[in-house]
């Protein structure tokens, strides 16, 4: 297990509660920081000392206070350590749950983000596990917009396709007419996984439940 | 010198025509010189040796020639004593010429123009001559008189002796005793003087007034006085005049006739041929009023000319500044709405903090606590403190700080994510077709957040199970369609919704609602 970890946050009852998690995987060298300045220093000094951090675990909000900060949030922190220091494990760890934003820390790099919440801190632990065996963590509520493959955005195409099934072509009969109006793809398997995906991303049962969803949303 | 004596005094008619060449030559180089009012000067000297020798008019028309050099002169210089003598020498040509009314018109211009009491004694005495010559014996008396006697207190002089004598004569006309005297008297001085034509016309003068009182000797002895003098300044116009004196002492009807007749001859000839440099003189003169009316009528409509385009530059500046005000009115304008609209989110972004750092957390930081210490009690008491905790967070998110440094599309495609939950299907169709980059990000901001209050009141009221939104871009003009299978919503119960409607005009966009219950949810929103 990690030797020596750092956590980052302003609230001391969180780190609390990050701490308890930390002694329950027997991780003893535990060094906290509230502020994000200081975390970096501590960070840049332990590499100096040759005693690097195995691991950070950093909140993303910080609270401003008298003190002048150069970093004053966990993102900020996360980028720079992430430029100085590429192999350095780093788990997000917040209330802030907005996928846009966690897309730019998965961007950089970051290891695990675990969402603040009911089950945070049992989530926290599996993160510290992940990461430790190499792996990389996402709180279930926010993993699916990693993991699910599928887009919001229907095209041009779909649309068209749409129209003709809805006019009661067949596949066979799609596939000439874009064969012969050169839209692509025309074959008859490219059409058939289009379908499918299209009852994947409108949550249809068949084709009649597709075309009634499309007509419900408007698309044709 | 010699030639200007030649002229003044008229002493020898050999050297008349020589010093008239000689000051023609003189005018010419003034001429060549630019030189003017020289040149007018020598003119006026031919002029005068003119009409003393007896050529009136060419006497006229060089006076006239030499007047009008004077008056193409600009300077104000002091040509007013040249311009006098010359419009006096024009009196007195006209006089000879019998033409009354130019020779007053004459007369009166040197008058005016004249200062010294010398001068005007001059010219009030060729006036009286007018009168008299006119037979008006009573008004050139007249003239004269009023200033007896102050020529009396003058050196004997030309002019003087003028005066007198022709006060005298007046006299005689109307029968005045002491008329003789004053006759007398300038004999006297002419003779001292020796002036010429003076002395003829004392002469002239004396045999006249004895004639008429019937001392036929007396008249007789001036009419041979005349003569002789008339034939010493030998020209034929005081010759004649000395004939005709003679020969209107001889008691003979057909002289007395043929005197009126040549006379009345002589006077018509005159008069044709005198017309000749009058009207010149007229049409000149006319000719340069006209030219001078020209001139003005060019200075004026140049003066209209420029009127005209100050007017157009005064116009032309007027609009400019009416424009630079609009435009910097409503750019004034357009940046305090930003401003403003700035203003509104930095505020939104600092009480979304707020509610995060101090709030949620807080609440987080007692479910930690519970969860710590592991009672199994608290379970009841946990549910509630977390959607106590997520109700906070939902509103420190809905208007927390948005990136937008990467690309536009995939944060709303981020942010459509975050609601496909409990097996609500999502549907975007064109947003990446839109071309984000050239969206401010104010406009981006509201299109968030719009998009974000829509959606978080689908998932909070609308039991929906499918949602469509669709971008179309038309020029700078983007078009969102945002529509739901919900239960929808009766319209005037739109309260959550205020805020995105007030977003949207916020950015002088244009948003519609379309919804009744049980029919799904339809907005319209054009930015």
């Amino acid at each position: 297990m990690f030797k020596k970890v750092l956590i980052a946050d302003d609230l001391g009852s969180i780190n609390q509660g990050v701490s308890s998690i930390l002694k329950d995987l027997k991780i003893k060298n535990i060094y906290k920081v509230q502020y994000c300045d200081d975390a970096y220093l501590k960070i840049k000094k332990a590499v100096f000392d040759k005693e690097p951090f195995d691991l950070v675990i950093t909140d993303l909000s910080f609270q401003a206070d008298y003190r002048e900060q150069t970093l004053n949030s966990g993102n900020a922190l996360i980028k720079v350590l992430k430029d100085e220091y590429p192999d350095l494990n780093i788990i997000a760890y917040s209330v802030d749950d907005r996928i846009e934003m966690i897309r730019g820390l998965n961007d950089v790099g970051l290891s695990a983000f675990v969402c603040k919440g009911r089950n945070g801190l049992i989530e926290l632990s599996k993160a510290i596990k992940n990461v430790y065996e190499g792996k990389r963590y996402f709180s279930p509520k926010v993993a699916s917009a990693f993991n699910d493959k599928s887009n919001l955005e229907i095209d041009a195409y779909d649309i068209k396709l749409l129209q003709n099934v809805s006019k009661g072509l067949s596949q066979d009969e799609i596939s000439a007419i874009f064969k012969s109006s050169g839209v692509s793809p025309s074959s008859l398997s490219s059409i058939e996984k289009r379908l499918n995906k299209l009852k994947i991303q409108l949550n249809s049962k068949n084709t009649i439940h597709l075309i009634a969803t499309s007509k419900d949303l408007g698309l044709i | 010198m010699f030639y200007y004596k030649t002229i003044a005094e008229l002493k020898d008619v050999k050297y008349i025509a020589k010093s008239f060449e000689f000051f023609n030559k003189k005018a010419n180089q003034a001429l060549v010189l630019k030189d003017s009012v020289k040149s007018a000067y020598y003119l006026e000297l031919i002029a005068v040796g003119q009409f003393k020798i007896g050529f009136p008019y060419d006497s006229e028309a060089t006076s006239i020639k030499a007047l009008k050099l004077l008056n193409g002169v600009n300077k104000k210089t002091d040509l007013n004593a040249a311009k006098q003598r010359l419009a006096n020498q024009l009196g007195m040509i006209y006089r000879r010429l019998e033409n009354f009314d130019n020779a007053h018109r004459y007369y009166n211009e040197a008058l005016s123009l004249n200062n010294g009491l010398k001068g005007k004694i001059a010219i009030l005495t060729n006036i009286a001559n007018l009168y008299a010559d006119q037979e008006k014996y009573k008004e050139a008396s007249l003239v004269l008189s009023k200033y007896y006697n102050e020529v009396l207190a003058f050196k004997d002089s030309e002019i003087k002796a003028t005066f007198i004598d022709n006060l005298g004569y007046f006299g005689s006309k109307l029968k005045d005793k002491k008329a003789i005297l004053n006759m007398n008297k300038a004999l006297e001085i002419r003779s001292k003087l020796k002036d010429l034509s003076g002395l003829f016309s004392s002469y002239r003068h004396l045999s006249l007034y004895y004639l008429e009182q019937g001392n036929l000797t007396k008249a007789t002895f001036y009419s041979q006085r005349a003569q002789d003098i008339s034939n010493i300044i030998n020209t034929p116009a005081y010759q004649l005049e000395a004939l005709a004196v003679k020969l209107n002492l001889e008691n003979n009807q057909d002289f007395k006739k043929y005197i009126a007749l040549s006379k009345a001859e002589v006077s018509k000839k005159q008069l044709r041929e005198n017309k000749f440099e009058a009207i010149k003189y007229d049409i000149a003169n006319k000719q340069k009023l006209l030219e001078e009316n020209i001139h003005q009528l060019e200075l004026s409509v140049l003066e209209n000319e420029k009127q005209r385009t100050y007017k157009w530059l005064y116009f032309i500046i007027g609009l400019f500044v009416i424009f630079i005000s609009i435009f910097t009115f409503f750019f004034l304008q357009s940046r305090h709405r930003k401003e403003k609209l700035k203003e509104v989110y930095i505020t939104e972004k600092r009480i979304s903090k707020k509610v995060h750092d101090e709030v949620a957390n807080d609440v987080y930081q007692v479910m930690t606590k519970l969860q710590i210490n592991n009672t199994n009690k608290n379970e009841k008491l946990l549910d509630d403190l977390e959607d106590i905790y997520n109700k906070t967070r939902d509103i420190s998110k809905a208007s927390s700080a948005i990136d937008l440094s990467s690309n536009f599309d995939i944060i709303l495609n981020d942010l459509f994510f975050n609601y496909k939950v409990n097996g609500i299907t999502i549907i975007t169709q064109g947003v990446k077709d839109v071309d984000w980059n050239q969206v401010s990000v104010i406009k981006r901001t509201t299109i968030y957040r719009v998009l974000q209050e829509l959606m978080t009141n689908m998932s909070k009221h609308s039991q929906a199970s499918l949602v469509s939104i669709v971008f179309n871009q038309d020029k700078r003009k983007i078009e969102i369609k945002y529509k739901d299978n919900g239960v929808g919503a009766q319209l005037n119960k739109l309260s959550g919704l205020e805020n995105v409607d007030s977003r949207i005009r916020a950015i002088k966009g244009n948003i519609t609602f379309e919804t009744s219950l049980g029919e799904g949810f339809k907005v319209n929103i054009l930015i």
